[in-house]
Order: structure tokens, then C-alpha cells, then sequence
């Protein structure tokens, strides 16, 4: 019965509580035994808990007897809070009739809690209002509703005042979601169509995917089709999330739910596709997802040049389940063979490359992050930058032009000057100021994407006690004057360490740069000379002098097994190193060189 | 000379002093029962006796008491130990049998019943001529003690004597080092081991350092220091055949030599290190298994733990970094003779890039550091770990 069905998720701002108040739903729907409980339960990845974010969004299906005495099936498809993941947001919201929005009570709305509330109503979703941490001194729950009510439209007396942590009010949000959120309208007697909102590879049963079925049903043993592709696959397991895989033999309109088909290619199982009935096809596919584009770049290269095979391997893997992950084989003669990446932002590179290496085992060098420019040629034509290295010769290029953003900052009202200022360091083009209360402002600039990659986050932190909260969409490229910086060790260029700079920050760049490098190369037999330039003008210059001392004066009889060890620890710590011409660079040394100190 | 033929030496330990030095984390115990030497030279008969019964007859060249302080022992009771030895192993001529002697607790008389008693090397723990270094450093000893101690080994008839001097020490300058440089090439002794100050986290020292109350010097200094030492020693004809050891021609320790050719020794004593038959261990550090009764040492009393059971690999890897601390360095083809492996061929390009930073030459079939490079050797050797 599709009345009884409810799909939602939740919105809320990293630390609102969205995944304590997931555990509690769970907790309160019998969901999970308390023997079964642990913290973030549906953030699925180490990394999420390590961090407290959600990054990958992880579905549930809930059972609950409302008080209007009737059964409901509550599918809650988490959402991920970070800027960088407005893609995986858009991704569950297209799954759902609902959402609901938990803010904190003593924080209020943030900026991109406001992206990801404008894009659910974009998407037509009914919209049902938290107001959460109602237990902490600093909460002011009704002022939070007021702004609610003003900034977002909802009635604040539908929104409901809970303490996820303490466990209060988790009962009125679940019967907020019944009353408020519509239940789905999908044909069951339709043609299937199931729309794949994610998917991951299984060892053992091949591409697993995610999915909610708009109309129609499926069974196990279907065969069913991909709409994008028109390949066919016979259904071996069809399942829910309870939050365990539990497998079932039907879904119907409405339901969300997993299936496995044998699906051998990474590339068959596209997110955003619809899967249909071989023998009673729908007429089109669903809308899926709009391409989802990078936005940041680096390369990423294995220390172990044999380790290139393996790298791709697990490029494709995780690509399955990111589709938002773009990568394509590049070559650096400092580094060898390996890919440039593009990423959703910072976070996702970092996420991503922290997966390669604990999931895959993979010892991984990241170059410095960087967008993509577009450059006018002398010629006419015009070219796309990702990597430095491919940077036209000066007198070959007619204008450059690189990306902007239009970035809303929501901050208290006594911090408005130290965010101007710091926009307005970071060449931003102050666009519009507006109140979202007596106390807070949103403040929007337009700033070049490579500024705010280059530490703008941590900036505007420290220079908001942390109050500050910001969103950005791309809105296109202007004409900027940039220049390519090269890094020069011992007069060889380190291609992997060239970055595009604007020039009147050139100079800065190039002595923060090089001073950086002289701090983290650690002393080597010969002296090592660091350079910063600008073709052939060398701006900055540092050297790193000679090593002295690295002996063991005593060696006897006795001592012969400890100086081996000895030697060996040393000659295990060059495994950190990657060998540029005759200089040992520290790995990290690339992405710790790009992020830099301000001021 | 001795000859280059296959050969062992020998190395005693004698774990006693009579008070621990601030730097020193070596094996040893304050002596608190004059009884315990006399004991412990018997212990020292017993594991001779049971180690020569599975022994396979090499000849032995060398013998070296260490410590600790051997100084301590008895004319008389040095005497007995190299006697069983003699009896246990063959003791032929010529030997080189050295001691190591605190200056503090040595006169002329003592020296020349030594001698008598067979030693013909002797080592003395001088560390510095500065009274100032030596209470830093917790020796119980003054400069005049070294000074005349040196003066009665010569009397005494020794003719091979060494001093160890400790460099680096906190607040030393390249003046106080050069004055203690000259104060001991003043008493021309054959043999100078010249040791750069390693602070040992545990010690006295070691604490005071870690607690601010002392500084290291920086490496730079230290350098400069060294740099000194081989240019002052070179001027009077010590030559440098070690990275810490100097000798006039002729004069060099084969005991130490042995080690760093990488040939096979008997450690015995408490906690003494062993290398035989490829495996390096070392004895019980308990020392009252050797402090029993006479005549009551059950088997193997004086085992205690394997260090390392050697490969083939090991064993050159070993050969290596031992050979490349030698001036001479390591002659190629009896390299490939003992070993099977061909250095050059094997490490060409670390071999190649070291000789072009002027770290390494290869002369006469020979595969050595230069002398600048000592001080650097650890980033060497790392290169030639597998």
C-alpha cells in the first residue's frame, strides 16, 4: 500500500545532529537492537566516523506503528552535509516526496543547508522542520523557528523542537513525516521504472544497485534493462535495507530498495539510469541527473610506479560508486605515470585519496589542487587547462580565463567586516548583502573557484570564531591574469609542482612556496637549491644546506646488529620519499606546499 | 704482523666499574663485593671450558677485554683466564691481547704484572685532558691521572697503547677539543679512537639534556670537530683507518679490524656478543650465573638470546656496512670470493652517483668512503641495505 509509504531524507548542516537523530530514528522504530547500536550506524565508512561527516549517502527502511494505530514503511535515504556533495544530496532528494530539515537550535539556518532546502523545493519536496539541540544552554529553539518561518516559508508552529542526542521529541518527528510528507504516486500496474540513485561493486555479486521504483514493479528473476545502455540482466537478488540487506521478492511504486543482476562492468550500472522490464519496457526513461561536473583537479601518482595498474583498478572501482569522480591518464617527469583527477572539491579529493590508500593499500602522491582555465589562444581557438604543465607559452596566449562562483556567506552580523576583507583578498566581487535576521547576515561575493580552493575555508574560520558558513555554485569563467609558476630543485623543473597563480600574487606565492619546501625537504647529502619563477625570471630562491652528521661513531662486535636496524628504519623512511633528480622529496611535501598558511 | 688468514678473536667482558659514567649505557654493575672477581673469573673458566668443547678449531689472533672496566681484575686473575684460554683454544704468537684500562685505577706496578700476565695492548679510557669535560662526563678520574697513567704503561714496557677520547661533549669548543688533541699526541701513544658523544636517552646525561639543563652541540660543530681531529692527526702520522679510529702505520687494533672485515669472534662473559657460525647472540646479561660457587656451572649457563641467524645476504649486507667504516674499504674480488656477489656490478648506480658527489672512490680494487664522507656514512650504508 503506497499510502503507508513515506521516502524522505534529512537536510541539516555538518553538527546539526542529522546522524545521531538517523541512530535515534533507528533506535525508536526497533530498527536495530540496542546490542546492535553504534554511533553514525549509516555512515558506513571509517572515514565518516573518524571525521563525523557523512560523505556516502547509506538508504534505510524503517517500520513504524503511528498513532493513528496504522503500519507505515519510512525510507530514509541519508544525505551528506558538505558543500563538496550537493551532487549526492540532489541524488537522494530525487528519491523522496519529502524532507526533513534538522537545524541546530542554538546555530540556526546555514548556507548550505540553504542550498540543499532551495534544491529539495526545486524539486517539489514537502518540507518538515526540526529544530534540534534544544538541550544545549546556547538554544534558543523559537527564535531558530522564526527564522525558519521568514528565511524558508514553513509554519512555525509544524516545526518540531527535538534533542536528538537526548532522544526527546523523536516520536513527534516521525508522526510529522506521516502527516506532512505526501506518500508516493507510482502506478504499480505501469510499465516498470526505477531510478538508480547509487551503486557499489561487490566482489562476490558484481555492481549492487541502489534504487527507488517510480511505477511499476520488479521481481527476483526479472530481466531487466538499462535504459542508457539497453543491456539486459536477470534480477539474482532483490533486497531492502532493514538497515541490513535483507532480500525480499517484490518492489513495488514507491519502494526503495537493492538489486544484484550479475553485472560484471563498473560502466554498466550508471547512476541516475532507469531500469525497466525487458518484456514490457517503459515508453522513456525517468529525468536522471544532470552530468555532475569537477571542479577541482590534481594528479594523483603511486609511489611504487608498478602500483599504476593497480591505481586505475581502484579508480574504477570507487568510480562506481562516485560518479562525480573524473580521472584520465597523465605523465609527469617528476612523478611517472599516474592521473589527473577531478573532484567535486577539497573534501572529495581528500576523501578520495585517503579511500585509495586505506581501501586499496595504494601509497599515493597528490599534486597541488588546481580548476580548470580556458584559454584564448593567439590563433583563435580556445583551449582547457587542468595541469599546469600544459600551460600554453605566454606569448601563445590571448586572454586566460578561469572559473568563478557565486558563494553565499551566512554569518552573525559583528563578523561581517573580517568576511569582506577576506573576499575582498581573495579578488572576490561583492554581489549583495541581505538579513536574515535582526543578528544575521548573508553576505555574497563572486570569487574565483582557485581562491577558495587556496585555504579560503580555514580563512574564513579563524576569522569568524567558526560561525561563518558558506555555499558555491559555479556560474562561469571571467578573464583573469594569470601566469604559470614553475619550482625549480636544484635548477631542474618539478613539473608536478607548477601551479597557475594570479600575478599580482605571484611573488608572495613563490616565497611562501619555496620557504615551505625548504621547511619539509629534510637535509640531503648535497646541498639543495629551490627555486620559484616565472618562465625563465626566478622570483624566490631558498637553499636547504648540506647534511653534516648521520654516523654511528662506535661500531664493535656487539653493536653490528643495531646499526643494521638502524640503517634499515633509514632506509624504510626513503620509502616516504620520492627521488626528484637527485633531491628526496618528502611524499606530502606536494599537497602540504599548497596549503598554505594566510598571512 | 699478524697474518690475513682465516682467524677468530676473542672478546671478554668484564661488566663491573667502579661507578657508572653519566653518558655510559653499556653492560655493567657498581662492584660491591671485592669477592665478585674472583667469582666471576671463575665463571669466565667454566663457559671457557664448555664454549672450546664444540669448538671447531680456527685459530685464534686476538683477544680483547672489555667492559665495563677490566682494569679491576687481578694481575693474577688475567693470568688465569688467558691460561684457559691457552688450554682451551691454542693461544699461538703472535697474539694481539689487549685491555681496556680506566686511568683511575692503574699504576706502573699493576701495569707491568699485566704484562707480564700476557696483555700487550692497552686502551686507556682518558676521554678527556679537560677536569671540567671529565666531571661533566661523571668519570671518576683527572687529566694528571690520564697523563700519568699513559706515562706508566710506557715504563711498564707496553708499546701499543690507545686512548679514547670522547668529542662533542656540551659546551666543548674547537679550541678545548684541539687542546685535548695536543695534550694527547704530546704522550705519542701508537693508537687513537676518537668517539663523537652519543647521548643514550637513559643516562644522567641523557636526562639533562632532555630536561634543558644541557645542550648538544649542533651538527655543524660537530662536524667542525671532526673535520679537526683528521687534519691535527694527519699532521703527526696517525692515519685514519677507521671513521673513529687513528693509528701510526703498523699500529692498528686487528681485534677491531676483525669486526669490521666481518670475521667471526667468541664473546664471552656476561652479556657478551658473539658471531659464530653466522649467528650473532649474545650471553645472559644475569650475572650471578657466572657469580656460583666453584665448579657448580650447569650447561650452557652463560646462553642468553640469538640476535640474528644470517642468510647468505645478511651476512654480506653485514660485510658492507662493516667494510665501508675501514680507510682501506673493501677489496672487490675477495669480496666476490667470499660472498659471490659482484659490489660494482650489483650497486653500479649508487656506486656511480656517490663517486660523483665525491663520496665514494674505487682505487686498487679497493671500494672505500673518502674521508669527508665519514661523517655522512649512515646515508651511504642506507644505500646499500637491501
Amino acid at each position: 500500500m503506497q499510502s503507508n509509504i513515506r521516502n524522505f531524507s534529512i537536510i541539516a548542516h555538518i553538527d546539526h545532529g542529522k546522524s545521531t537523530l538517523a541512530d535515534r530514528l533507528l533506535q525508536f522504530t526497533g530498527a536495530l537492537s540496542e546490542r546492535e547500536m553504534r554511533e553514525q550506524f549509516l555512515d558506513k565508512m571509517d572515514l565518516e566516523r573518524e571525521k563525523g561527516i557523512t560523505i556516502k549517502l547509506q538508504p534505510v527502511r524503517l517500520n513504524y506503528r503511528a498513532a493513528d494505530g496504522q503500519d507505515y514503511i519510512l525510507n530514509l535515504i541519508d544525505t551528506p552535509g558538505h558543500v563538496d556533495f550537493s551532487y549526492e544530496v540532489s541524488r537522494s532528494l530525487a528519491c523522496c516526496e519529502g524532507a526533513l530539515l534538522v537545524v541546530d537550535a542554538s546555530q540556526g539556518i546555514e548556507a548550505q543547508t540553504l542550498a540543499n532546502v532551495y534544491m529539495a523545493m526545486d524539486l517539489n519536496l514537502e518540507i518538515v522542520g526540526a529544530v534540534n539541540k534544544i538541550d544545549l544552554p546556547g538554544a534558543d529553539p523559537e527564535k531558530v523557528k522564526q527564522e525558519m518561518e521568514e528565511v524558508l516559508g514553513l509554519d512555525k508552529n509544524d516545526i518540531v523542537a527535538i534533542s536528538a542526542k537526548l532522544g526527546i521529541g523523536i516520536e513527534e518527528v516521525l508522526e510529522a513525516i506521516i502527516k506532512f510528507i505526501p506518500p508516493p504516486r507510482g502506478d504499480e500496474q505501469a510499465p516498470l521504472q526505477a531510478l538508480i540513485f547509487d551503486s557499489y561493486f561487490d566482489s562476490y555479486k558484481g555492481a549492487i544497485c541502489y534504487f527507488r521504483v517510480v511505477s511499476g514493479q520488479v521481481r527476483k528473476g526479472d530481466i531487466i534493462r538499462m535504459m542508457s545502455t539497453g543491456k539486459e540482466y536477470e534480477v539474482i537478488e532483490l533486497g531492502v535495507f532493514t538497515p541490513y540487506m535483507t532480500e525480499v521478492e517484490v518492489l513495488k511504486a514507491g519502494e526503495v530498495g537493492y538489486l544484484a543482476a550479475g553485472i560484471k562492468n563498473v560502466s554498466d550500472t550508471k547512476v541516475g539510469d532507469t531500469i525497466t522490464l525487458a518484456n514490457r519496457p517503459a515508453a522513456e526513461p525517468l529525468p536522471g541527473y544532470k552530468e555532475v561536473k569537477p571542479m577541482v583537479y590534481c594528479g594523483l601518482y603511486p609511489l611504487e610506479n608498478n602500483d599504476y595498474e593497480r591505481l586505475r583498478d581502484a579508480l574504477d572501482k570507487l568510480k562506481l560508486n562516485d560518479a562525480s569522480l573524473f580521472y584520465e591518464p597523465e605523465t609527469s617527469e617528476a612523478l611517472g605515470f599516474g592521473f589527473r583527477c577531478g573532484f567535486l572539491g577539497l573534501l572529495h579529493l581528500e576523501i578520495i585519496k585517503e579511500r585509495l590508500e586505506r581501501e586499496f593499500d595504494l601509497s599515493l602522491l597528490a599534486t597541488a589542487p588546481g580548476v580548470i582555465y580556458q584559454i584564448l589562444l593567439t590563433d583563435g581557438s580556445i583551449i582547457y587547462v587542468s595541469n599546469p604543465t600544459h600551460w600554453p607559452a605566454p606569448q601563445k596566449i590571448e586572454q586566460v580565463f578561469e572559473p568563478f562562483v557565486k558563494a553565499p556567506i551566512m554569518v552573525p552580523n559583528e563578523y561581517v567586516g573580517p568576511v569582506m576583507e577576506l573576499c575582498q583578498d581573495k579578488r572576490g566581487i561583492f554581489v549583495n548583502m541581505e538579513y536574515l535576521s535582526t543578528q544575521r547576515v548573508m553576505i555574497t561575493y563572486k570569487l574565483p573557484l582557485a581562491e577558495i580552493l587556496y585555504d579560503f575555508f580555514d580563512a574564513l574560520k579563524s576569522r569568524t570564531r567558526g560561525y561563518a558558513s558558506l555555499d558555491y555554485e559555479f556560474i562561469g569563467y571571467e578573464p583573469g591574469d594569470l601566469v604559470k609558476l614553475d619550482i625549480f630543485l636544484n635548477g631542474e623543473v618539478v613539473d608536478a609542482l607548477s601551479m597557475i597563480v594570479h600575478r599580482d600574487r605571484a611573488y608572495y606565492r613563490a616565497r611562501n612556496v619555496t620557504e615551505k619546501l625548504r621547511r619539509i625537504i629534510p637535509r640531503q647529502m648535497y646541498e639543495v637549491v629551490i627555486q620559484a619563477g616565472i618562465g625563465s625570471k626566478i622570483i624566490a630562491r631558498e637553499t636547504i644546506k648540506a647534511m653534516r652528521k648521520d654516523v654511528l661513531a662506535k661500531c664493535y662486535g656487539g653493536d653490528v646488529t643495531r646499526k643494521k636496524k638502524l640503517l634499515e628504519k633509514q632506509k624504510e623512511g626513503k620509502k616516504r620519499m620520492k627521488q626528484i633528480g637527485r633531491v628526496e622529496v618528502p611524499k606530502d611535501a606536494f599537497l602540504t606546499v599548497l596549503k598554505v598558511d594566510n598571512d | 704482523m699478524i697474518n690475513q688468514q682465516d682467524y677468530r678473536g676473542i672478546y671478554i667482558h668484564i661488566p663491573f666499574c667502579k661507578a657508572k659514567c653519566n653518558y655510559c649505557d653499556f653492560y655493567s654493575v657498581p662492584l660491591a663485593d671485592g669477592d665478585w672477581l674472583e667469582k666471576y673469573t671463575r665463571g669466565l673458566a667454566a663457559e671457557i671450558q664448555q664454549r672450546a668443547s664444540s669448538y671447531d678449531g680456527q685459530p685464534i689472533r686476538t683477544v680483547y677485554f672489555g667492559g665495563g672496566t677490566p682494569s679491576l681484575l687481578t694481575p693474577a686473575q688475567i693470568e688465569t683466564i688467558l691460561a684457559k684460554l691457552d688450554q682451551a683454544f691454542g693461544l699461538h704468537s703472535p697474539m694481539e691481547i689487549t685491555m681496556e684500562a680506566n686511568p683511575a685505577t692503574v699504576d706502573q706496578k699493576y701495569l707491568r704484572d699485566c704484562r707480564r700476565a700476557g696483555i700487550n695492548r692497552l686502551s686507556l679510557g682518558v676521554q678527556s685532558f679537560i677536569d671540567r669535560e671529565l666531571h661533566l662526563l661523571g668519570r671518576l678520574h683527572s687529566a694528571r691521572d690520564s697523563e700519568e697513567a699513559v706515562q706508566a704503561a710506557f715504563a711498564a714496557g707496553f708499546d701499543n697503547v690507545n686512548l679514547d677520547l670522547i668529542y662533542g661533549i656540551p659546551g666543548q669548543t674547537t679550541g678545548d677539543w684541539e687542546y685535548n688533541l695536543h695534550r694527547a699526541m704530546a704522550l705519542a701513544p701508537q693508537h687513537l679512537s676518537l668517539y663523537l658523544l652519543q647521548l643514550e636517552p637513559h643516562t644522567p646525561l641523557g636526562r639533562k639534556v632532555e630536561a634543558g639543563q644541557l645542550y648538544m652541540l649542533e651538527d655543524e660543530e660537530e662536524y667542525q670537530l671532526y673535520r679537526t681531529s683528521q687534519e691535527l692527526l694527519a699532521q703527526k702520522n696517525y692515519r685514519q683507518y677507521e671513521i673513529s679510529n687513528f693509528a701510526l702505520p703498523g699500529k692498528e687494533c686487528h681485534h677491531n679490524l676483525l669486526y669490521w672485515d666481518s670475521r667471526e669472534y667468541i664473546g664471552l662473559g656476561a652479556g657478551a656478543v658473539s658471531f659464530i657460525n653466522r649467528v650473532r647472540f649474545r650471553n645472559t646479561a644475569r650475572l650471578e650465573q657466572y657469580l656460583q660457587a666453584a665448579g657448580d656451572y650447569p650447561l650452557n649457563f652463560w646462553q642468553g638470546e640469538i640476535l640474528e641467524e644470517m642468510d647468505e645476504e645478511q651476512r654480506w649486507v653485514d660485510a658492507v656496512i662493516l667494510g665501508l667504516r675501514t680507510a682501506r674499504g673493501i677489496n672487490l674480488k675477495d669480496f666476490y670470493r667470499r660472498f659471490g656477489v659482484d659490489l660494482h656490478q650489483k650497486y653500479a648506480e649508487v656506486i656511480q652517483e656517490m663517486k660523483t658527489g665525491g663520496f665514494m672512490i674505487i682505487r686498487d680494487g679497493y671500494l672505500r668512503l673518502t674521508p669527508s664522507a665519514y661523517f655522512i656514512s649512515n646515508q651511504i650504508l642506507a644505500r646499500f641495505i637491501q
